[in-house]
């Protein structure tokens, strides 16, 4: 008898009585829906006062006039005023709180106070200050927010290219024409990667530095190059934030190079004696070998001006160099006394070659030795070049084959390496010939097949490797490209393609009618009625969407409150017996 | 004829209770006895949870749950789906909430995704792996706070902690801090206005779950790319428990969500025919 009373059982009757109650008003207005909008209404209101006053005057204006006692306590603890013994007991008066409170808080609360002169008939326009203000802040931050947040992004998105390649690959891909899922990935990690990197490029301002000081103008053909393959992708959108936070990491440090070459002078040469290194035979002990020190050293000494260079560093040393953070940290340790770092390197024996050519201005050469990591140039030569271009095929392992193959074929190149680099551009031309090809069968440009053929058939292109290969396609076209998938016949994508462009202009008509009907300076008569009409039935076909989604949205509220109702349903039974029962009784006083 | 004409004006003025009661059965038939009907997630909720997918261990997720119970039923499965989902692949979660309603529903939602099974082994411990800050009044001024620093904007946690104490807190001092941003929006201030601040403004990669209703108001911004993602109503947390794996109540939902809509598309349908069809007869 006494679980049939308590509190839960009391609290679910009357949590499914209460919604039973709301839900009567369907069937004719009551006192019972009545009483429990009115109870609604009640505790809302009660609710609100309690929160507004523990999480919004409490936190946000008392405690900031009137700083709690523990605050004070602090406060004058961190003043040196307390000692650490007497902290506890410290005995803080009311006048002291108010002294350590913050004073242009009075003036919000003169402001709120304001606010409460509206219900006198003499003094409300004293609360039109308050307004006034909350009013002004707002307009301020909406017109900057509309802009930045969403006219420009959303004009941005409606300038799209409307011959519907974009579409119409991703309508092939889901078509089952296009494979879907090796194309998408591989197009996505190539997008990604190339992001990522001039992501990091832009926030990392040494390589920004080195890239946009020797090699801008190269990088950002080729880069472009490889993300224009991936321009039918999203993620389009990724790269063009690379490129953007790369300039803007190329603006920084190239704005800032005075100072720039006086940090690398410094540490290349003109390094204090107090700051100096130690003897080498006092360096930490790393797997480091010796150009990676040397890269950590003159890299460090530009970034260890400011924390962040310094953390910074460290991340893109154990990203860049292989390094265990452990190991790179240990390198970075730069303890007191070391010597100025060209006596070092020559004390460390670096043969002639790999020294750097300190006659070059000292960004170039900054630039040379970052570079040499990312992507060797004919700096510095022979063995260690090739040991570098392995280290990086190592690490480009990962990486997607048609993109990973391209790189290598760039690197190989560089460094000068024989037959198997040869392969391996082989492979990389073979592999963005069937890029190629893909590409135009997708787009159904003839015109643009045939030159692109022309062009990665020319002779001095093409090596005895891919002329075989180039030799089986021909012998069988289908077989060739079979295990990229494409095998939908061209009128299927052409059609395709068609559906596209009309779903497009379709669009294009409904904006530009639907524009039309709300121009009223006119009569909506002859050509004008007729585009209004067709501008007034594409409003509707909008308002009937949202209409539907409104359905879906006051449908799934029922569902919740039926759920609830159900999650006790002998409970829900009987408090719908008993309102039925009231209902009744109601109904018949009332006819009476 | 004359039957059925009869029969159709009859139709035209039933008493609309009569649709109330059918769609009450509609609805309640299918939550006592499951059909159990399919359904295919949208792509727009499959962005949404790679994007959840993609971050790294430790990364920080900083959740806005700004909605209420009028919302419940469309976004607390999502939320609670959310949590679960952040909790499992071991990221940690900041809540704020921008609607006053919002903060026991969070600690709910945070409590039942603690009970879950591949959770509860973590032993997540609250203000180092997740915090909830509670509410704060301003709409878009607490926004454009959080977006230059979020201590003196939530100068303390829901349950009265200064931020300053939570360790978890130390990583997260302004809205870029934070790896991912998610917006789980009944209204206004909602997905709107984070869209124009945290996105537009501090360039967050964001992404958003909203009820049906603000559903086609925030298409544009996931077509645009301004949103990761997007789930809209009820079907978007049905969509989004499936992908993580914990069908839920929005899961359990669809089967009366589907009936509900075949009742109403059945009575436009023959209102329509209704009204032509006796147009004459009633002139």
């Amino acid at each position: 008898m006494g679980a049939l009373f308590s509190v839960e059982v009391l609290g679910a009757f009357l949590v499914c009585f209460s919604t039973l109650m709301i839900f009567s008003f369907l069937y004719q207005d009551n006192p019972f829906y009545k009483f429990a909008e009115h109870v609604f209404v009640g505790v809302s209101t009660g609710y609100g006062v309690v929160l507004v006053w523990f999480q919004i005057l409490r936190p946000n204006l008392i405690n900031r006039l009137l700083p709690p006692v523990d605050a004070v306590r602090q406060q004058l603890f961190r003043a040196g005023q307390l000692a650490p013994e007497a902290y506890p007991d410290h005995p803080v008066s009311l006048l002291e709180r108010l002294a350590h409170g913050q004073f242009i808080y009075y003036v919000f609360l003169a402001l709120g106070i304001l606010m409460l002169f509206k219900i006198s008939r003499k003094l409300h326009w004293l609360s039109r200050w308050p307004l006034a203000y909350v009013i002004g802040a707002f307009a301020g931050i909406q017109i900057i927010q509309a802009a930045q947040g969403a006219l420009v992004p959303q004009l941005e998105a409606t300038m799209k290219d409307f011959s519907g390649k974009e579409t119409v690959v991703t309508a092939m891909e889901s078509a089952g024409v296009l494979p879907q899922g090796e194309m998408g990935a591989r197009r996505q990690a190539q997008v990604d990667w190339i992001a990522d990197w001039l992501q990091a490029l832009g926030e990392d301002s040494s390589r920004a530095a080195a890239a946009g000081l020797a090699w801008q103008g190269e990088l950002e053909q080729r880069l472009n190059g490889l993300a224009g393959l991936s321009d039918i992708e999203a993620p389009e959108s990724r790269v063009r934030e690379g490129f953007k936070a790369m300039r803007v990491g190329q603006a920084a440090v190239v704005g800032a190079d005075a100072e720039f070459e006086r940090l690398l002078c410094a540490g290349l040469g003109g390094m204090p004696v107090e700051e100096s290194l130690p003897a080498p035979g006092q360096l930490p002990t790393t797997e480091l070998a010796p150009w990676q020190d040397r890269l950590v050293l003159v890299a460090t000494r530009v970034w260890l001006e400011s924390p962040a260079g310094r953390a910074g560093l460290l991340e893109a040393c154990g990203r860049y160099l292989d390094l265990a953070p452990a190991v790179a940290a240990e390198a970075l340790a730069f303890p007191a006394g070391r010597p100025p770092l060209v006596q070092l390197l020559k004390s460390e024996g670096f043969p002639a070659e790999r020294q750097p050519d300190w006659s070059l201005p000292v960004t170039r050469r900054l630039a040379d030795s970052l570079l040499s990591e990312v992507n060797p140039r004919p700096v510095l030569l022979g063995e260690w070049k090739a040991e570098q271009v392995r280290n990086l095929l190592a690490r480009l392992a990962p990486l997607d084959g048609g993109y990973r193959s391209e790189l290598q074929a760039q690197l190989a190149i560089f460094a000068g390496l024989p037959d198997s680099a040869r392969r391996a551009a082989d492979a990389a031309f073979l592999s963005y010939w069937r890029a190629g090809v893909l590409r135009e069968l997708r787009l159904l440009r003839q015109g643009w097949l045939r030159h692109t053929i022309a062009l990665h058939t020319s002779p001095d292109r093409v090596t005895p490797y891919t002329r075989l290969q180039l030799d089986a396609f021909r012998r069988d076209p289908a077989g060739f490209l079979e295990p990229y998938g494409v095998t939908g016949s061209p009128t299927q994508m052409r059609v395709n393609m068609l559906v596209e462009i009309f779903s497009n202009l379709l669009v294009v008509i409904g904006v530009c009618a639907g524009v039309f009907y709300f121009f009223f300076s006119k009569k909506h008569t002859g050509a004008l009625g007729v585009v209004s009409k067709v501008g007034i039935a594409f409003l509707m076909m909008s308002f009937g969407a949202s209409f539907g989604y409104t359905v879906m949205g006051r449908i799934s509220l029922a569902i919740g409150r039926f759920q609830d109702l159900l999650a006790w349903p002998v409970m829900a039974g009987t408090a719908l017996l008993v309102l039925i029962v009231a209902l009744y009784l109601e109904s018949r006083r009332a006819r009476v | 004829m004359n039957a059925l004409l009869r029969g159709l004006q009859r139709f035209l003025a039933l008493d609309r209770r009569w649709i109330f009661l059918l769609m009450a059965l509609c609805i309640l038939t299918p939550l006592i006895v499951p059909f159990g009907l399919p359904f295919s997630t949208d792509p727009a909720v499959e962005n949404l949870y790679q994007a959840i997918e993609d971050l790294d261990e430790g990364s920080v997720v900083l959740v806005s749950c700004d909605y209420d119970p009028g919302s419940k039923p469309e976004l607390q499965p999502f939320t609670e789906a959310l949590f679960r989902h952040i909790f499992r692949r071991k990221l940690k979660v900041v809540v704020s909430c921008l609607w006053a309603g919002a903060p026991p529903l969070v600690n709910q939602a945070i409590e039942q995704a603690l009970q879950a099974e591949e959770v509860k082994p973590l032993g997540l411990r609250e203000k180092i792996d997740y915090v909830n800050l509670g509410y704060k009044d301003g709409r878009q001024l607490a926004m454009l706070g959080m977006g230059e620093n979020i201590h003196a904007t939530f100068p303390q946690s829901y349950d009265g902690t200064p931020v300053s104490q939570i360790s978890l807190m130390q990583s997260l001092r302004k809205l870029g801090d934070s790896d991912l941003f998610v917006n789980v929006s009944g209204g206004s201030p909602g997905t709107k206005e984070w869209v124009e601040t945290a996105q537009g403004r501090f360039g967050l990669k964001m992404v958003a779950a909203c009820t049906a209703v603000m559903a086609p108001d925030n298409i544009p911004y996931y077509e645009a790319g301004q949103l990761a993602g997007l789930a809209g109503g009820m079907k978007g947390s049905a969509d989004y428990e499936q992908l993580v794996g914990v069908p839920g109540l929005a899961t359990r939902g669809m089967d009366a969500q589907s009936f509900g809509h075949l009742l109403i598309i059945a009575f436009i349908a023959l209102g329509n025919v209704a009204y032509f069809m006796t147009r004459g007869r009633r002139n």
